[in-house]
């Protein structure tokens, strides 16, 4: 009985905190929409995808790369920023891109190229873009529907080298084994906003970091390098990529 | 029991009297440890490898230090200080050495069978933080020629030293050094087989059947090599390639070839202590002419030549690169200026 009584008494004050801390969260998850947001200059995004140069098609689809390097995709990321231009009934802006791209596979002995040697060589390319980038994001922001529509389009420059078997760049013929090639890519992702999960998590972001806004997407992009159909490697790909955004 | 304790005492006596530590029962292989002692330090000039108390010497460190008349020393750092003893408190107790055959177990207490021998005081120096012992490679070891190193010898020289705290003047602790000598050459790998190209070996072979390998390093040469051969004889013309990987069987090593030469090559263990197995019989390769991608590509027919391009024309100049460059670099430069004004 005493012991009863003893629990009612620190039990009822333990009843009232816990009633406040919850009354406590439920406001600050109530009102954590009502934030204050930083102002926004854009996005940046990291994003991984395959890719698989089109560098055979001048041979009629398998030629040397495929030789060398297989036909298994090679892994990209990329990274790209985004400043804001306009802001309307979505944003658009200018987007800046730059990723990097790799495959090594061994060299081959001349007189028996099914010989696969201990030295390797190897093919990267680095893919630097330059965007036009609309983004739907209005009501994801006042509807409260999480997607974001992302259009893309813009120039391409990618520089590319491959290393011959001594390590050091290829060379063949008096003709270096490096370079860089012109064209154009179009892009459409779809963004989801994760704030959506978890709101104050978000508010918290913009608090400390200034990110107001964090999405995870898919994107779909044509790319053609190809020197807008002049000579020289074909690093044309339609690739698919997934990464992660960030509002700043 | 009795019979045991009187041994005991006896031992301890016989070592009282010769100078000699009389704690008894050390374990042979480890050196002994003694809570006065903080760190034992070898000091063996070119020792292969130094572990804790212990320094390593193979057949190529055992050959100068035998050769030359080299002394090593081991130093043990002390928590007292020795050298405030007098006559009626004795801390340091003197130091000797013995040694026993690699993987030997036997206790050594050093009474008069054991084999320890003193060393002359002379050859002690103490301070208040350490005692340092030195001794003559040739004395500790007996080792006295590069013959005698040859001799495949596989033993643990030992320098241990007897002190005790002025508290508790009952106990005597020990303490030793080691220093390993293995001059015994590990068994050659066998059925060594090698592709090469221009810049590196690849090589397959069954692992050495001594326990201590630890390595493998290849031999390239212009003539045929006899098996039998070893790498590191006096005046040997062998360079040794190192070959990476190498517990599985399986490595490479970086050479320096033209396509199409023809070299031998043959292979040698190492083991712990760095010695050296005899080579094997060398095998006939070709260099290959390898081909890599670029090549390939150009040898097929493709049009990329290399170089920088725009719209198709390719330039060999960093100026169109640089042109690209620039309009990249002006594109940030346009969103910094508009970031700023607001």
């Amino acid at each position: 009985m005493h012991r009863i009584v003893k629990q009612r008494s620190w039990a009822a004050p333990l009843n009232m905190l816990v009633v406040g801390l919850v009354a406590l969260l439920g406001v600050s998850l109530a009102s954590a929409p009502a934030f204050a947001a930083s102002p926004t200059y854009g996005v940046f995004e990291l994003k991984l995808g395959g890719y698989y140069p089109s560098i055979d098609d001048e041979f009629g689809g398998s030629g040397p790369f495929e030789t060398f390097f297989g036909d298994g995709q090679m892994l990209m990321g990329e990274f790209e920023i985004d400043f804001y231009l306009l802001e309307g009934i979505g944003t658009l802006g200018l987007g800046l891109h730059a990723g990097y791209s790799s495959k090594s596979a061994s060299v081959r002995d001349r007189n028996d190229m099914d010989q696969e040697l201990p030295d390797s060589t190897t093919f990267r390319v680095i893919p630097l873009r330059a965007s036009l980038v609309y983004r739907y994001d209005y009501s994801a922001l006042h509807h409260s529907i999480p997607l974001v529509p992302v259009l893309k389009a813009g120039l391409d420059y990618h520089l590319w080298s491959i290393d011959g078997a001594d390590g050091n760049t290829a060379a063949s013929g008096g003709k270096s084994g490096a370079g860089g090639q012109t064209g154009w890519h179009a892009a459409v992702a779809l963004h989801f906003l994760l704030d959506v999960i978890d709101g104050s998590s978000a508010a918290a972001f913009d608090l400390n970091w200034g990110i107001n806004h964090s999405y995870l997407f898919a994107e779909y992009q044509i790319s053609k390098i190809d020197g807008f159909g002049g000579d020289g490697f074909d690093l044309s790909d339609n690739q698919w990529f997934f990464g992660l955004a960030f509002e700043y | 029991m009795k019979v045991l304790l009187r041994r005991i005492v006896l031992a301890a006596l016989c070592a009282t009297s010769v100078n000699v530590v009389a704690v008894a029962d050390t374990q042979a292989r480890e050196p002994a440890v003694a809570a006065l002692v903080s760190e034992v330090v070898p000091d063996v000039v070119n020792a292969y490898n130094l572990d804790g108390a212990t320094a390593w010497v193979g057949l190529k460190e055992c050959k100068a230090l035998a050769t030359n008349d080299v002394d090593v020393a081991v130093r043990f750092d002390t928590k007292i200080d020795t050298t405030v003893e007098d006559n009626a408190t004795v801390l340091f107790n003197g130091a000797v050495h013995y040694s026993l055959a690699r993987g030997t177990t036997a206790n050594v207490d050093c009474v008069a069978a054991d084999g320890c021998a003193d060393i002359p005081e002379a050859e002690i120096t103490r301070t208040e933080k350490d005692i340092t012992v030195g001794i003559a490679f040739r004395d500790l070891t007996g080792l006295v020629s590069t013959a005698s190193c040859e001799d495949a010898v596989d033993r643990e020289f030992f320098v241990r030293i007897g002190l005790r705290n002025s508290q508790l003047v009952d106990t005597w602790q020990i303490a030793e050094g080691r220093i390993v000598v293995d001059t015994v050459r590990p068994e050659p790998p066998t059925a060594i087989s090698a592709v090469a190209t221009p810049n590196s070996l690849k090589l397959e072979w069954t692992v050495s059947k001594s326990t201590d390998a630890d390595r493998y390093v290849a031999v390239v040469s212009d003539t045929p090599i006899t098996a039998g051969e070893f790498p590191d004889a006096e005046n040997s013309p062998r360079k040794l390639y190192p070959i990476t990987g190498g517990q599985a069987g399986k490595g490479s090593a970086t050479v320096n070839l033209t396509a199409n030469q023809v070299v031998y090559v043959a292979m040698a263990t190492r083991d712990l202590n760095g010695n050296l197995s005899a080579l094997t019989a060398s095998q006939e390769v070709t260099a290959a002419d390898t081909i890599d991608f670029w090549d390939y590509y150009q040898s097929e027919g493709g049009q990329e030549e290399g170089g920088c391009s725009v719209a198709g024309v390719h330039a060999d100049s960093g100026l169109v690169n640089g042109g690209w460059m620039m309009f990249f670099s002006g594109l940030a430069l346009m969103i910094g200026l508009r970031r700023r004004k607001q």
